[in-house]
C-alpha cells in the first residue's frame, strides 16, 4: 500500500461519509419512525433515540450507551433505559425502525437498478468490517443483527453498519485523544456546520457543565473567549478527524476509487432528496449529502 | 517530564490486577457458573460481559477487543438461554466473596481503609464514561453493601476503565486483535503466542496473516521478535494508556496511591501465592 494509495482510501472514507450519512441519519429526525415507536409505547423523544439506536446491542442498560454514543448526559439516558425495555422488547424496536426506514426509502427510491447496483457495491465494503469489530461495539452489534432479504432494508442495513463503523473509530479517537464529551461538542459547534441550540438541547447537559467545558478549552488555550477554536485547538480537532477517516479507510480501499465515487454517484441524489425533505441539514456536521 | 500520575496508574495497575482477575481462575467461581447452567468457555463472556445485559456476541467482541468472534459467538447469546445477566453477576460476587473474605480475615481495618480510597478514584473517574462501554456497564451495576464484595466492585470499575482507555488507544492505533497478541507474546516472556492464539479462539491462519502484516511493517523480525520500531509501538500504546488512566491519581496525588498500594500489595502477593492464580501471567493482557 503505497502513500497515495492510503491518502486516497482516506479521501474516499471522507466523501462517502459526506454524501451517504444522510441516508442513515434521516431516521432519527423522521416523523414515521417516531410514530411506530409511539405506538409501542415509547413515546419521549430521547428515549425514542436511545432505545431505537441501542436496540443492536440487546435490552442493555445506560452504561453502554453512554459510553458508545459518546456525548450525551448521563442522567438523561438513565432515564430513558432500560426503562424503554419494559415498554417495548429490542427486537420490536429494532423491527419499528427497519420498517420506518424502508418506508422512507420506499418513497425516495423510484429506481430498483439504482438500488441493485448500489448494494452490490456495499456488499464487499461491508465484508471489509466484519472482520474488524474490536473495539466497534455499536457497529458489531448492528453487524450481528439478521441481513434483511428485501432490498431497500438491506440498503438501510449495510449502509447503518458502515456508519456506525466508522462512529465506532471516531469514538475511539476521540477517547484515545482524552478529550471531554461536552468539550468535543463545543469544538463541533466552533467547527461550523451545526445548529448549536439543537446540539446542546438534544445532547442535554445542564448549563454550568456546559459552561465549565467551555472554560476549560479556554483556559487551555484551544479556543478564544468568543467561541472560536485557536490554531491549537483546530490542529487538535483535525487530527482527531484525521484519524477517523485512517480509521474508517478499509472498506473504502477495498473498493478503490472508481466504485466510491459510482457509490456516491448514484446515492447522491436521494440522500440530497431526503436531506432536503427531512430538515436535517443543520444536524450533521461534515455532511451534505454532495 | 514524568507524569507522576501516569506513573502512579501503572503501578496501581499492576498492584490491583490480580486482585480483580483471579476471579477469572477461580475454580469455585467456575462451579457457581456451572450451578447457574452456564459451561466452559461461556463462563468468561457471561461473567465478564453481564454487566452490559443479555448482550449478543458483538459488544463483547468489541469491548474484550482480542477474542475470535466465532469463539465468542458460540458462547452468546446462548448463555442467556439458560440464566440471566442478574444471576451471572450474583454467582460471580459470591465468589469473589468466598475468596476474599478468608484473603482479608478479620483485617477490617485495611478493607475499610482501602474501600475509602477506592471510593475517592471511582467518584474521580464517575462522569468520565464516554467512550468506556464496559467501565460504564459495571458502573451501573449497584453497589455491593458487603465490604468485601465493594472492595473488588470498586476495583473493577478501576480495572475496567483503564481497560477501555487502552481498547480506545488500540483502535485508534488501528492495530488488530492477532497483532496485539502477537506483539504481547513477543514483549512478555510469559506465555507464547500459540498459547494466546487457541486461548483466544483464532486460527492458525488468521494469527499467520496477523504476524505477516507485522513483519511487512518491521513491527516483528522474520523470527518473531520484537524490532526497535515494535517496541516502540508497543510502548507508545502502553504509555498512553496509562495517561488515560491517570486521572483519578492526578487528582489524588501520589500519596494516596502509594497508601492504596501499601495497603492491598500483602493480600495481593498472598493472593498470587495460594494458587488461586496459577501463575500472575494468566491474567489476561488486556
Amino acid at each position: 500500500m503505497t502513500d497515495d494509495a492510503l491518502a486516497q482510501a482516506r479521501t474516499d472514507a471522507r466523501q462517502c461519509y459526506r454524501t451517504l450519512e444522510p441516508l442513515h441519519a434521516f431516521i432519527y429526525f423522521d416523523p414515521g419512525a417516531a410514530g411506530r415507536y409511539a405506538d409501542l409505547g415509547i413515546t419521549h423523544g430521547h428515549m425514542q433515540y436511545f432505545a431505537a439506536r441501542a436496540a443492536a446491542m440487546g435490552a442493555v442498560g445506560p452504561g453502554p450507551v453512554v459510553g458508545t454514543f459518546f456525548n450525551f448526559n448521563p442522567g438523561v439516558v438513565e432515564r430513558s433505559l432500560p426503562a424503554a425495555w419494559a415498554i417495548a422488547s429490542p427486537d420490536l424496536v429494532l423491527t419499528a425502525r427497519h420498517a420506518a426506514a424502508a418506508e422512507v426509502y420506499g418513497q425516495v427510491f423510484d429506481d430498483v437498478v439504482v438500488v441493485d447496483e448500489a448494494l452490490d457495491l456495499l456488499a464487499p465494503a461491508v465484508s471489509a468490517v466484519r472482520p474488524l469489530m474490536a473495539g466497534r461495539p455499536l457497529a458489531a452489534a448492528h453487524a450481528d443483527l439478521p441481513e434483511p432479504t428485501e432490498p431497500l432494508r438491506l440498503l438501510w442495513w449495510r449502509l447503518t453498519v458502515l456508519r456506525e463503523w466508522r462512529g465506532d473509530g471516531h469514538v475511539a479517537a476521540l477517547t484515545a485523544d482524552g478529550m471531554d464529551p461536552v468539550e468535543v461538542l463545543h469544538t463541533h459547534i466552533a467547527g461550523g456546520g451545526v445548529n448549536a441550540d439543537i446540539l446542546r438541547v438534544s445532547r442535554a447537559w445542564p448549563d454550568d457543565r456546559w459552561a465549565a467545558a467551555r472554560a476549560a478549552l479556554v483556559e487551555r488555550g484551544e479556543m478564544t473567549d468568543d467561541g472560536a477554536l485557536t490554531a491549537s485547538g483546530a490542529a487538535r480537532r483535525q487530527a482527531v478527524e484525521d484519524t477517523t477517516d485512517a480509521l474508517a479507510a478499509a472498506p473504502w480501499q477495498l473498493l478503490g476509487p472508481q466504485r466510491c465515487s459510482r457509490l456516491r454517484e448514484l446515492l447522491r441524489p436521494y440522500a440530497q432528496q431526503i436531506l432536503a425533505s427531512s430538515g436535517i441539514g443543520a444536524m450533521l456536521p461534515g455532511s451534505d449529502a454532495r | 517530564m514524568t507524569d507522576q500520575a501516569a506513573v502512579d496508574a501503572r503501578k496501581i495497575h499492576r498492584t490491583i490486577t490480580p486482585l480483580h482477575g483471579f476471579v477469572y481462575f477461580d475454580p469455585g467461581a467456575a462451579r457457581r457458573y456451572d450451578a447457574a447452567g452456564v459451561t466452559g468457555r461461556a463462563q468468561y463472556f457471561a461473567s465478564r460481559g453481564a454487566a452490559l445485559g443479555p448482550v449478543g456476541p458483538g459488544p463483547v467482541v468489541a469491548t474484550f477487543f482480542n477474542f475470535c468472534p466465532r469463539l465468542v459467538a458460540s458462547c452468546l447469546p446462548e448463555a442467556w438461554r439458560h440464566t440471566t445477566p442478574e444471576q451471572m453477576l450474583a454467582a460471580r460476587y459470591n465468589a469473589v466473596h468466598d475468596v476474599l473474605a478468608p484473603l482479608f480475615g478479620d483485617d477490617r481495618e485495611t478493607v475499610a481503609e482501602a474501600n475509602d480510597l477506592l471510593a475517592q478514584a471511582v467518584e474521580v473517574i464517575r462522569p468520565r464514561a464516554a467512550g468506556r462501554p464496559l467501565y460504564a456497564a459495571h458502573a451501573d451495576v449497584p453497589a455491593p453493601s458487603d465490604p468485601i464484595r465493594l472492595l473488588w466492585h470498586r476495583v473493577t470499575l478501576l480495572r475496567e476503565w483503564r481497560g477501555d482507555g487502552h481498547v480506545a488507544v488500540l483502535t485508534a492505533q488501528g492495530t488488530e486483535p492477532c497483532e496485539v497478541l502477537q506483539i504481547h507474546a513477543a514483549a512478555e516472556e510469559a506465555l507464547t503466542a500459540e498459547t494466546l492464539r487457541t486461548m483466544r479462539g483464532w486460527s492458525e491462519e488468521e494469527f499467520a496473516a496477523a504476524r505477516e502484516r507485522l513483519v511487512d511493517r518491521g513491527e516483528l523480525t522474520a523470527d518473531g521478535e520484537l524490532s526497535t520500531a515494535g517496541r516502540a509501538h508497543r510502548q507508545a500504546v502502553e504509555d498512553r494508556t496509562d495517561e488515560l488512566a491517570a486521572e483519578p491519581w492526578r487528582v489524588l496525588g501520589p500519596q494516596v496511591a502509594r497508601r492504596l498500594r501499601e495497603l492491598l500489595r500483602p493480600y495481593v502477593v498472598t493472593l498470587v501465592g495460594s494458587g488461586v492464580l496459577r501463575r500472575i501471567t494468566d491474567i489476561p493482557a488486556d
